[in-house]
């Protein structure tokens, strides 16, 4: 456990360098690093819902829409400041999946992740005819061209997602939700409230996507459904928390950083399809290779060559 | 069958407890009670209802009928969780272990969540599970993680995390199945010790030695019926039990083997 | 007939003919995912390969109606299907949840994609002499391709149903279902029991693809809005339940089309086009909230 711990320290820390890179970056890499903070916090944000209580969510693309057009909203429509939509974003989504969450977290499995499935696609339908925030034609923001300003609001979400993670793994709270992921039924004749606990946990989680929402929605001055309910942004979180390992408190930013480092290496700039091919065929060795992700090689373990574990994992999940 | 009762206050009582699944009856107005700090067997033939009980005593299956008492207030409608932290625990027939956290948690989820577990710091938590896992034998593997557990240890660990909660009244199902006879010894010691520091215990078993030489009283079940309670070795030789073990052909001679 | 009526009656025939591409799109679906515990989120890629594959045989120098071609669609995909399972999905396939649906949506980007390199996002379609023909049914007026498009889905959920409860195979597949330790005692072989049932779903894929290749454009996406509909009307159905699935289409099919319909509901105004997706999404939320085993199926234990 101590390896894991150490492993949290050192990517906090160098997040913390990251903050003094700005003004020595051209505005490619600034933007670049955003977008990894940002797809990072996400990652971070799933892996609480999805990770440590195993509640697989297709729906946290939900709260990154539902941020990005509460702060869309309250800033042009009501004149806000930014920092004053950034809370309403927060608070908006964690109303949201703490009203939705009750009665869809009383779901498991497959139907679960169905469930939010349709909530995200139901929220971008439902976003997509509602004429205050612009129907199927998205919404502008007021222009703000200061990128610095939106590397370090990303960097410190994702800072303030890792030492969320942080405290709740090492609480009750975070046993509850581990207990939980791994029996629930005897969870709960131990004491534990499950009901309350999961919803605990995606509301914490909705909240943190919906202020990286806000913050994206700002950043790029004009949002649309397809863009900010976008499900490959969900199946993202989920890889990259997977890779880098699921239940850990930094694993999703280790795996996000590689995911992110891969479609760089690709050529991120083109938009051609065989980027797609490619980044879903490594998803396709990384499922069945990697299902525990990085992190027990990191924090000590085999090291990652080793194909006995490897065929080990295999054995045990094929038929 | 009238309820069984018992001379002083009950620690537990369930009355005229019915539970249907569909069609099928499985408890057909069970009624029994337990004496505070008392052993009582739970024994039946397979498909008796046995783990339907259990299961209704910690909320865990809800009845159709009738109500299950613990200190006075009717536990129908309160949710497991809650249960627990009234101080009724139970194990599970198939063990249930957190497999991906170390037996030390197993046992801390127990401790932090049970009895007095909100109240409890996290230092108190991890010594109150290290002392569970002490009594239960399990000290050594402290740190190992939970799914490298032989059974024998795996039901160790069901009954420590059940323990760690700090309970009043702890149900038990079935946990010398499969055990070894050595292992089967160090068990029923386990819960003779458990009852000696205050604890209630209803124990379902088919170890018959365990429950000859751990339970004060036994109650029988068959078919969702009560049909027998007593001193175990009256209850042994009754011949309705027999019967119901046996078939009708045994119910005249001597108990089998 | 009063002309109120009439609208009713079109709406609903309407939605009963759109139902049957629901259901055929539904049926492998339902099946990979009753049978052998599998979301196949690239059903919807398999399907938009059938469609593809009817449309080269129509172009072609074979100019094969697409109805004629589906047997062919059928065989293709079952060959692809199988093979993607034993090389692929079976990897995963006693593994979580999580992981196989994971595998299996980075397939579909995989195969959709692709089809977009080879491809292009180029807009097909497939249009046949009798394209726009329809009969009347009074004043009801039923498209021929829409009648056959159900006629051929029932005719395929027939003929698995007889599959699965008459032939040794079928009832081997269900064995397995059931537990898949006492078919192995039994002698089946799993592993091929499981290539074989995910090569059925596909083969029921390239059939559905096939319908829709008249009725629907043909780009590299079009399996996404497909895949969405067949995991609500395998909800809906039931896992596995194969009649479920048809009436789980047919009834979706009557949903959708009441719920497009704007002028059925004067005063109300959240229907119409867009508000179909939104009210497909609550109805599926709704029956999984109360309903998770189906509509037409038992609830179990």
């Amino acid at each position: 456990m101590a390896a894991r711990r150490r492993v949290t320290y050192v990517i906090l820390g160098l997040l913390a360098l990251a903050a003094l890179l700005p003004p020595h970056l051209n505005g490619y890499w600034v933007h670049v690093l955003t977008l990894f903070f940002m797809m990072a916090s996400l990652a971070q944000a799933w892996n609480l819902i999805g990770g440590y209580t195993g509640y697989v969510s297709f729906g946290n693309v939900a709260f990154f829409g539902t941020g990005a057009y509460a702060c869309a909203y309250t800033m042009t429509e009501m004149h806000w400041p930014f920092w004053g939509a950034f809370i309403a974003a927060i608070v908006v989504a964690a109303l949201f999946a703490t009203i939705l969450g009750t009665p869809i977290l009383r779901l498991r499995g497959h139907y679960f992740a169905i469930a939010t499935l349709s909530l995200a696609i139901g929220t971008q339908a439902l976003v997509q005819q509602l004429p205050p925030l612009g129907k199927g034609s998205g919404m502008t923001l007021p222009l703000n061209s200061d990128f610095h300003f939106f590397y370090w609001v990303m960097l410190a979400i994702l800072g303030a997602s890792i030492v969320v993670t942080m405290f709740i793994a090492r609480s009750r709270f975070g046993y509850a939700l581990s207990a939980i992921r791994e029996n629930e039924e005897a969870a709960a004749v131990l004491g534990i409230n499950a009901a309350v606990a999961k919803v605990g946990a995606w509301t914490v989680s909705a909240g943190i996507t919906a202020a990286a929402g806000a913050t994206f929605a700002y950043w790029t001055s004009f949002i649309d459904p397809p863009t900010v309910f976008d499900l490959n942004f969900n199946v993202l979180m989920i890889i990259m928390a997977m890779l880098g390992g699921a239940a850990s408190v930094a694993g999703p930013t280790i795996g996000s950083f590689i995911i992110s480092a891969i479609g760089e290496a690709l050529g991120a700039q083109s938009v051609s399809p065989w980027h797609a091919v490619v980044l879903g065929g490594i998803i396709v060795v990384i499922v069945i290779l990697l299902p525990r992700g990085i992190m027990p090689y990191l924090a000590g373990g085999p090291p990652v060559w080793n194909l006995q574990m490897v065929r080990r994992q295999l054995r045990a999940s094929r038929v | 069958m009238s309820a069984v009762a018992v001379a002083s206050r009950p620690a537990l009582s369930a009355r005229d407890i019915v539970v249907r699944f569909g069609g099928l009856v499985a408890l057909d107005g069970v009624s029994l009670e337990v004496a505070p700090r008392e052993i009582l067997g739970l024994i039946g033939p397979n498909g008796a209802g046995k783990t339907t009980l259990l299961s209704v005593m910690s909320g865990t299956l809800r009845h159709n009928a009738g109500a299950v008492l613990v200190g006075g207030r009717d536990l129908t409608h309160i949710p497991p969780y809650e249960i627990a932290r009234l101080g009724l625990a139970r194990t599970f027939q198939v063990v249930k272990p957190f497999a991906n956290l170390t037996v030390r948690e197993n046992a801390a989820v127990g401790a932090l969540f049970g009895r007095h577990g909100l109240r409890r710091s996290f230092a108190a938590a991890f010594a109150a599970a290290d002392a569970v896992l002490e009594r239960s034998g399990l000290a050594a593997h402290a740190d190992r993680q939970a799914s490298d557990l032989t059974l024998a240890d795996r039901k160790r660990l069901e009954i420590a995390k059940a323990l760690a909660t700090d309970p009043e009244i702890l149900l038990l199902d079935e946990v010398m199945a499969g055990l070894t006879p050595a292992e089967i010894d160090q068990a029923m010691n386990l819960l003779r010790s458990v009852n000696a520091g205050g604890v209630t215990l209803i124990v379902v078993e088919h170890v018959m030695k365990a429950i000859m030489g751990v339970s004060q009283r036994v109650v029988v079940l068959d078919r969702g019926k009560l049909i027998a309670h007593g001193k175990p070795a009256d209850v042994v030789a009754n011949p309705l039990v027999i019967e119901a073990y046996l078939g009708k052909r045994y119910r005249g001679g001597s108990p089998g083997a | 007939m009063g002309t109120a009526l009439t609208l009713y009656l079109q709406v609903l025939v309407n939605g009963l003919l759109a139902g049957g591409i629901y259901a055929a799109a539904a049926l492998g679906f339902s099946l990979v995912w009753g049978i052998m515990n599998v979301i196949n989120i690239a059903h919807g890629a398999f399907i938009m390969l059938g469609a593809y594959a009817s449309y080269w045989l129509f172009v072609g120098p074979m100019h094969l109606d697409p109805f004629l071609s589906i047997p062919l669609a059928m065989a293709v995909m079952f060959v692809l299907a199988y093979a993607t399972q034993r090389l692929l999905v079976n990897q995963v396939v006693r593994a979580p949840l999580l992981t196989t649906f994971l595998l299996t949506f980075a397939l579909s980007i995989f195969i959709t994609n692709l089809a977009q390199v080879f491809w292009l996002s180029d807009i097909r379609s497939v249009t046949t002499a009798y394209s726009g023909s329809s009969f009347a049914l009074g004043p009801i007026t039923v498209p021929w391709i829409k009648f056959w498009t159900l006629a051929i889905a029932a005719l395929l959920t027939l003929a698995l149903q007889t599959f699965m409860t008459r032939t040794k195979l079928g009832r081997a597949i269900r064995a397995t279902s059931m537990d898949v330790d006492a078919a192995r005692l039994a002698g089946v072989d799993v592993a091929r029991i499981y290539a074989l049932t995910f090569g059925i779903g596909g083969a029921l894929a390239g059939a559905a693809g096939s319908l829709a290749s008249v009725s629907y454009a043909i780009t590299p996406t079009m399996g996404d809005s497909f895949v969405v509909r067949a995991f609500i009307v395998a909800v809906l159905g039931g896992l596995g339940n194969v009649n479920g699935a048809l009436v789980g289409g047919i009834v979706y099919g009557i949903v959708e089309s009441f719920g497009a319909c704007g002028s059925c509901f004067p005063g109300v105004h959240f229907l119409g086009e867009g508000f179909k997706d939104v009210i497909a999404l609550v109805v599926l939320l709704l029956i999984i909230l109360f309903r998770p085993y189906g509509l037409v199926g038992k609830a179990t234990a």
